[in-house]
């Protein structure tokens, strides 16, 4: 319309390009100025259940954590003994390894391509190494101090914990140095264990619950959600008994936390969603939408 | 050079001021004239303020009077600054004057005009130099001055008078006023008083003069026996200052007479003459009688052989008595027989220090005034002396030394001219340096003829021991690396050259190779009397067997501190974290290596002596190769260090290497072999693992392996610096210019760096002396210049590769590096 109007005139309509020379100033804008203006296009609406559910994950790997320690300090302690341990852990393993196929009747085993006789190369060689190594452990840090090993190995598994892959998209997560993070913990602590035998099982625990875990666990989420609900909950439940044995405050502490990130975090992050307020427009720097990683090649 | 320097310093200052203050006031005036003009009042200047003006500028312009004044003297210099008003047309600027107003007026030569410019240069008046009625009155102005009236005078030396214009006697035009009559007025001034100084060239007087309102001289009075004035200017302190004409300088002849021919009979001057630098170097003189046939037939063979172009340049005329006026005649005649142009005359009168010298040209039309200035020099050492840097290698932008070299060469290859014996009955007799010494130099002859065959000889021993080095069975694997390795080989293999340099029968072409020869001898004379002298040392009091005595318990003591310290290393050294099982395993494997290396010490100890003995022997061959055999058997004692060095680096470079790849298996990445560079990488759960764990071991057990490199790091490094001592007396024998630096001491004059020219005693009217002597080359250059080569290869690695080469823990070889560590 006001292109019309002043086509009648003599002087030209003007038009957002760079390329063509137009009698207005360099910072001239017309009236459509802010007919482009867009807001919130890319806000999501959240269900406060939904998220719930999806904080599991955190949840999860923060009671792994908690298992960790917990199971350590029973070691070290002398309440646990490493063959218990070992038995266990071994036990659950299968159990898990069942699941693990059942769950999808073997689909994603086939998909993946990886047969039962590379798990159990893969399993040998965890064990032989681990076993091999083990007096070496043993005797790693005996000439550091303990204090120094204790920060270590919190700093170490709070990388794990910052870098784990919770399922979101983004620059920081890395798997692969969560994991690592993670072994360099469970060596650290090992080493502090009175016998290599207890180092042994103690690092092989560690790949259990941080390996192999969350692989499971991930399974289950896609397959079973109700299964998985509960086994969160279970999960939960038992690094809170574990913890409250070993110090009730800190058990208090870590209930609220874990209440504090399943139920008050949603709730505050759909609260503020409302508040959202993202304006797009023209001004917007380009979005490469299409993948263009082929041209890169 | 700094009073250069102070001064144009000076200069930019004052014309920067002056400039400023013309700028300031031009800008000022531009602003203050039409608003002075146009508006009433005076705005916001106050009278005080115009007062303080005019004070100012009075002393400011008295200031600048005094300036203007004070630069009278250096008239020439304003002058090129300014462009010629004349254009090309006529000559250049001949007179010059700056008045108080800042204007400038300038007369040029052969132009009848006065112009008077701007102090920036454009012209704003030419005043015509006519007089006024008369056809054809035209006069050429040579200088000119402003009188105090304000008015123009000119000095005219072809009407020998003085004009002065006045501009107020026809309007608009004005009139020139011709005054006095003088001999040959060039130069024009007025003194402080008012006065106006004319220069008489002719008469070599100055007379000044005032002048009244009917432009009548009065109280006229002359300074006389001045010679030549050309320009007259007041100075300061109520006097006049006058100036000669300038000389043109490219006409200056330069005669290089040597020394030794200065009490030579009569004769003729037979040298060369160089037109370039218009210099006549003087060889020899030839005295009376001679034929002139015989003597161009023997300076035709004397130029085959020298290559130089020998002529007769002159006559010498060296008369005791009265001036013959006959012989001068005879002289000035020879000229006409061997024709050369310019013909140099040099006559000697007596005892006198001053010579006469003159020149004549057959060609009429070149009457030009000639300079001479008579150059002594010292025949003998100019012909010896070798001009640096040589001529080859000198760039061509050096003028000043390639005349020099030019006069050097010529000397030098004239060296056939003064083989001829004083006492020869030829048919021509000379004057010029001889050599003293015939004796001495018998001796030399006879020596020269000896060594011949002994270099012959040497040559063929030579060939035979190269060809023994050079045979195959030494150059099988093992036995090539170990004579690499040996510094005493390569110290043999460097002296065997050196001897083969020396005993080539090939003559040496330049003075460099020469002097390098010459360096190489001297250099292994002296490296063989220092290995005398301390095989007499130590063969005297059984030396060898103190020697022997001490050596073996001083590997032992070093044996047992090493012992020590591996000790203090098994325990917490200096407090530190290390891993203890690691620390006792290594420190029981080095342990075991100083227990095998003691017992292998105490089996040699027998025969340590006997292989001293032997090995003393060799010091004959120089004291360069005993320093090396001490620098073998330094590096073979302390073979243990060295091995615990390379063990310690092996394990810490491993740890090293094995870490930084961990490292990024750690953090997910991996080092992308192809593209060079770090990319990310997706590991299998199973190598994760492993690495994560090889990677925490390896991080822990750092520190112990970290510990014994450094130590062990240390203690090679201390050995290799003891060898690289040893090398670097050697290199310091090897290189040394023995023989330039002798030379320099005893004889400076053999390596000139230069020559410098003494001022000798003047007399008016006689040409310049100079006496030219040699600069000697300062030792530094010496060095410089000769330093003969050395074998041991230099570190190619600098500093900071060798720190990172120690940081990443590779090896360093002592035996390819070893002046690194003082370099």
């Amino acid at each position: 319309m006001v292109c019309a109007q002043v086509e009648t005139s003599p002087r030209r309509c003007w038009q957002k390009v760079l390329y063509e020379r137009q009698p207005f100033p360099d910072n001239y804008v017309d009236q459509r100025f802010l007919e482009e203006l867009r807001k919130n296009i890319h806000a999501r609406q959240y269900q406060y259940w939904n998220v719930v559910y999806e904080s599991g994950v955190v949840v999860q790997q923060l009671c792994s954590v908690c298992v960790f320690v917990v199971t350590w300090w029973y070691m070290d302690a002398g309440l646990l003994s490493p063959q218990g341990l070992f038995g266990a852990a071994l036990l659950t393993s299968l159990l898990g390894y069942v699941l693990f196929d059942a769950i999808d009747a073997g689909v994603g085993r086939r998909e993946s391509g990886r047969t039962r006789w590379a798990d159990l190369k893969s399993t040998l060689v965890f064990t032989a190494f681990t076993y091999g190594f083990s007096p070496v452990l043993k005797t790693l840090t005996e000439s550091i101090s303990t204090d120094t090993i204790y920060a270590m190995s919190a700093f170490m598994l709070l990388g794990h914990l910052i870098f784990f892959d919770y399922g979101a998209n983004a620059a920081i997560v890395s798997s692969t140095l969560s994991l690592n993070m993670a072994i360099f913990a469970s060596v650290c602590l090992a080493s502090r264990l009175p016998r290599s035998l207890h180092a042994f099982v103690m690092v092989t625990f560690a790949m259990q619950i941080f390996a192999l875990w969350p692989m499971l666990q991930k399974k289950l989420k896609a397959r079973t959600p109700c299964c998985y609900v509960g086994v969160t909950a279970l999960f939960a439940l038992v690094a809170l008994v574990g913890l409250a044995s070993v110090s009730s405050v800190g058990a208090v502490l870590f209930a609220s936390l874990l209440l504090s990130i399943s139920c008050l975090c949603p709730y505050c992050l759909i609260r503020l969603q409302q508040l959202k307020d993202n304006i797009h427009g023209p001004w917007d720097e380009a979005e490469i939408k299409e993948d263009l990683s082929r041209f890169l090649m | 050079m700094d009073t250069a320097l102070e001064t144009s310093q000076q200069k930019e200052k004052l014309l920067k001021a002056l400039y400023t203050l013309q700028l300031k006031s031009n800008t000022t005036l531009q602003t203050a004239s039409p608003l002075l003009s146009s508006q009433q009042g005076m705005g916001m200047v106050t009278e005080l303020q115009v007062q303080q003006l005019a004070d100012k500028t009075k002393t400011l312009c008295r200031d600048l009077d005094d300036i203007k004044n004070l630069l009278h003297y250096r008239q020439d210099e304003l002058v090129r600054q300014i462009p010629n008003p004349t254009g090309s047309r006529y000559g250049c600027v001949s007179g010059i004057h700056c008045s108080r107003d800042g204007s400038i007026y300038v007369t040029a030569e052969a132009a009848p005009w006065v112009h008077v410019l701007s102090s920036t240069g454009q012209v704003l008046r030419s005043l015509p130099c006519w007089q006024t009625g008369r056809e054809g009155g035209s006069f050429l102005p040579e200088d000119v001055t402003v009188t105090r009236a304000g008015m123009v005078a000119v000095a005219d030396m072809i009407n020998g008078a003085v004009w002065v214009f006045n501009p107020h006697t026809t309007p608009s035009k004005g009139e020139w006023i011709k005054i006095g009559k003088l001999g040959s007025p060039r130069g024009v001034g007025v003194d402080s008083t008012g006065k106006i100084l004319v220069a008489d060239y002719a008469q070599g007087q100055v007379c000044s003069f005032a002048l009244d309102h009917a432009f009548r001289t009065l109280n006229i009075c002359s300074v006389p026996n001045l010679q030549g004035p050309r320009y007259v200017s007041p100075a300061p302190n109520g006097g006049f200052v006058v100036s000669r004409p300038p000389r043109i300088a490219g006409m200056v002849l330069k005669v290089f007479f040597p020394s030794c021919c200065s009490s030579a009979e009569s004769g003729i001057l037979i040298g060369r003459w160089i037109p370039e630098q218009s210099s006549a170097v003087i060889l020899a003189v030839v005295h009376f009688p001679f034929i002139p046939v015989q003597v161009k037939q023997y300076l035709r063979e004397v130029q085959q052989v020298t290559k130089v172009s020998v002529s007769v340049l002159g006559s010498w005329n060296n008369s005791k008595q009265e001036k013959e006026e006959s012989l001068s005649e005879f002289l000035e005649d020879l000229g006409t027989i061997f024709s050369h142009e310019p013909w140099i005359q040099i006559s000697k009168e007596g005892d006198s220090k001053f010579w006469n010298c003159s020149t004549l040209q057959k060609q009429p039309d070149n009457h030009r005034e000639e300079e001479i200035i008579l150059v002594y020099y010292d025949q003998r050492k100019v012909m010896l002396s070798h001009l640096h840097p040589p001529s080859d290698t000198a760039d061509l932008g050096a003028e000043d030394a390639s005349k020099l070299s030019a006069i050097f060469n010529t000397v030098a290859s004239s060296k056939v001219l003064f083989m001829t014996d004083r006492y020869d009955d030829g048919p021509i007799k000379m004057t010029h340096w001889q050599s003293d010494g015939i004796e001495a130099s018998i001796i030399v002859e006879l020596m020269k003829q000896a060594s011949v065959p002994a270099c012959m000889l040497l040559t063929f021993l030579l060939s035979l021991v190269s060809g023994v080095c050079n045979s195959r069975v030494l150059k099988f694997w093992p036995l090539s690396f170990l004579w690499s390795k040996l510094s005493t080989c390569e110290q043999l293999g460097h002296r065997l050259q050196h001897l083969q340099v020396i005993s080539s029968s090939k003559k040496a072409q330049n003075q460099t190779q020469l002097m390098r020869k010459a360096n190489i001898f001297v250099s292994l004379l002296i490296d063989v009397a220092l290995g005398i002298l301390l095989m007499s040392w130590l063969y005297r009091k059984n030396q060898i067997g103190h020697l022997a005595d001490t050596l073996i318990p001083v590997a032992d003591h070093v044996a047992e501190e090493l012992q020590d310290l591996l000790q203090w290393l098994m325990g917490a050294p200096a407090g530190l974290k290390m891993n203890r099982a690691l620390d006792q395993v290594l420190g029981r494997f080095f342990l075991y290596h100083i227990h095998l290396w003691i017992s292998y010490i105490h089996l040699m100890s027998p025969f340590i002596e006997m292989i001293l003995w032997y090995v003393g022997l060799s010091a004959c061959l120089g004291l360069t190769v005993a320093l090396c055999i001490l620098s073998d058997i330094i590096a073979l004692l302390t073979f243990h260090i060295y091995c615990f060095y390379v063990y310690g680096a092996r394990l810490y470079c491993l740890k090293i290497y094995g870490l930084s790849s961990l490292w990024r298996l750690f953090r997910g990445k991996k080092w992308n072999v192809l593209r060079q560079r770090v990319d990310s990488c997706s590991y299998d759960l199973d190598q994760l693992f492993i690495g994560t764990l090889l990677f925490t071991i390896l991080l822990f057990l750092l520190p112990t392996t970290a510990l014994y490199y450094l130590v062990f790091t240390l203690l090679c490094l201390l050995v290799v610096i003891v060898q690289g001592l040893i090398h670097l007396l050697v290199d310091l024998i090897d290189s040394l210019p023995l023989y330039s630096i002798i030379l320099r001491f005893c004889r400076s004059y053999r390596l000139a760096a230069g020559v410098k020219f003494r001022v000798l005693e003047q007399q008016d009217g006689k040409p310049l002396r100079l006496l030219m002597q040699i600069n000697p080359l300062s030792y530094g250059s010496v060095v410089q210049t000769y330093r003969l080569p050395t074998y041991s290869c230099y570190p190619k690695d600098s500093w900071t590769s060798l720190c990172k080469k120690l940081f990443l823990g590779e090896l360093i070889y002592p035996w390819k590096h070893k002046g690194e560590k003082q370099d």
